[in-house]
């Protein structure tokens, strides 16, 4: 099983772990095992989501573009109005919250891979990714493709990418801290778009 | 005569690498109707937009090498404006400059990877992306703006009544007299500047993670600030009256709550790392 595979049933692993075969490439493989991690993370902050206020319209927006743009949206043109069809009910809020952020990181990670290829099968690379500098192994794999650009993008994007990641450090440390605090889920929030920002720029197709 | 022809021959060798090192200018109109929308892509050089007189796209577009090519076409309402690379090319071959007029009302969106993008008396909705390209708009009113890059600078400079939404890695970013309904700002680790008196109403949110930020206003601006640095220093130079029945309790130079006049506009600077000063003007 390649990676490929693996991320098409992404929900699926995320919620009841997998099949026999997906296990296996989950423990062999850094970039999938990072991707999962991350998205179980995300799903066990939006479970917090539940008392809070709507999020601001913004988020809607950013949420609604990036599904039309990554074509998850319905063919049939989805609900007039986004908010409703994710937020219809304050008992329900969780969930459509989770599942949002988590296909946005999802088409993100997925629209980078079909651009740049899918990750390296080979384990052993993989491991070797994984373990230089302090980027995860899909930042390295967005930061050889920037590389393209020249000298200045590449070093450019990295430094960004290391700071973007003490910015998600720093937000998670605060909220597990202050689990009921709005301004640090807020926050949280707003690394994870700086993040979601360097992704889109790093793939953005000027030709 | 051979001599003479040779000359003639050295002459238009020089004129036309003259004519590139010039640059290479085409002309582009398209006419258009209500509501168009204006897409440019440009990987290496500028992006200028200024407003049309009717109901014109009129677009200038020099190159600076044969390498590239600007295309430019129009599908109903819609004009795209695009750097073609007939080969590969780098950030001076592969230069084009593009000024374009747009009529009122039109939305723009405008990439450019490495130069500057410059917007300016607009009356539309406009999205500007750069990557280490810098970002200027200037006197746009009653429109989104909305402002992205890497590390390119973003100035904002007397934007009324805006929706305005700023994003950037690690490019400085200024705003001088910019007010609005909804004025977000989110840094990674560069510094925030903002110089106004945050308009009459409105929510403003400047975030950063490890940059400075710096907000100068008059002793007439109306607004209810908040501001906290998890593990940096706030430092206020601004006469606030403190906000009676808040669940938000301010830490001694960590962070700091209070409004002035009637606080009809909500201010909220935060920073994980960085020093905030607000100061009187």
């Amino acid at each position: 099983m390649n990676c490929a595979e693996f991320q098409k049933d992404l929900p699926e692993i995320i919620e009841g772990g997998g099949t026999d075969e997906q296990k296996k490439h989950l423990a062999t493989c850094p970039i999938c095992a990072d991707l999962v991690q991350d998205l179980k993370y995300i799903a066990e902050q939006a479970k917090l989501l539940v008392p809070m206020e709507d999020p601001s319209p913004r988020v809607w927006d950013g949420i609604e573009k990036s599904l039309k743009q990554e074509g998850l949206w319905p063919a049939h043109g989805g609900p007039a109005n986004p908010r409703p069809f994710l937020v219809p009910q304050r008992s329900r809020i969780a969930w459509p919250m989770m599942a949002a952020v988590a296909a946005i990181v999802v088409a993100v990670v997925a629209g980078y891979y079909s651009r740049t290829g899918p990750a390296p099968s080979n384990g052993v690379t993989n491991q070797a990714i994984a373990s230089s500098g302090t980027l995860g192994p899909d930042d390295q794999q967005l930061v050889r493709a920037v590389s393209t650009r020249g000298a200045a993008a590449t070093d450019s994007y990295r430094k960004n990418l290391e700071d973007v990641h003490a910015y998600i450090a720093d937000a998670k440390k605060w909220v597990d801290a202050h689990p009921d605090d709005l301004d640090a889920r807020d926050a949280l929030m707003r690394a994870y778009e700086q993040k979601q920002l360097l992704y889109e720029m790093a793939t953005q197709d000027w030709q | 005569m051979r001599l003479q022809t040779a000359s003639l021959i050295v002459c238009a060798a020089l004129l036309s690498t003259y004519a590139l090192a010039a640059g290479n200018r085409k002309d582009f109109k398209y006419t258009v109707g209500n509501n168009a929308s204006v897409n440019v892509v440009n990987q290496f050089g500028s992006v200028t937009l200024t407003p049309a007189t009717g109901n014109q796209v009129v677009i200038a577009a020099t190159t600076h090498s044969d390498d590239v090519e600007a295309d430019c076409s129009q599908n109903g309402n819609r004009i795209e404006v695009r750097t073609h690379f007939l080969k590969s090319a780098n950030d001076s071959d592969g230069k084009v400059d593009y000024e374009i007029q747009v009529p009122n009302g039109a939305m723009v969106t405008a990439q450019v990877a490495s130069g500057s993008i410059r917007a300016e008396r607009l009356a539309g909705d406009v999205t500007l992306k750069g990557d280490s390209a810098s970002i200027e708009a200037r006197n746009i009113n009653h429109a989104h703006v909305h402002a992205n890059t890497v590390s390119g600078p973003i100035t904002l400079a007397d934007i009324t009544s805006g929706h305005v939404e700023i994003g950037t890695g690690s490019g400085k970013v200024s705003l001088t007299n910019v007010s609005g309904p909804s004025v977000t700002v989110n840094t990674t680790s560069s510094g925030i500047n903002y110089d106004g008196d945050f308009g009459s109403s409105g929510a403003y949110q400047l975030a950063t993670h490890s940059g400075p930020i710096d907000v100068q206003l008059p002793a007439s601006a109306s607004v209810e600030v908040k501001a906290e640095s998890v593990n940096g220093n706030v430092q206020n130079d601004f006469p606030l009256q403190p906000k009676t029945h808040s669940d938000f309790k301010p830490q001694m130079g960590r962070s700091f709550q209070g409004f002035a006049n009637s606080g009809s506009s909500s201010v909220n600077l935060h920073s994980f790392s960085g020093t905030i000063r607000v100061k009187k003007r």
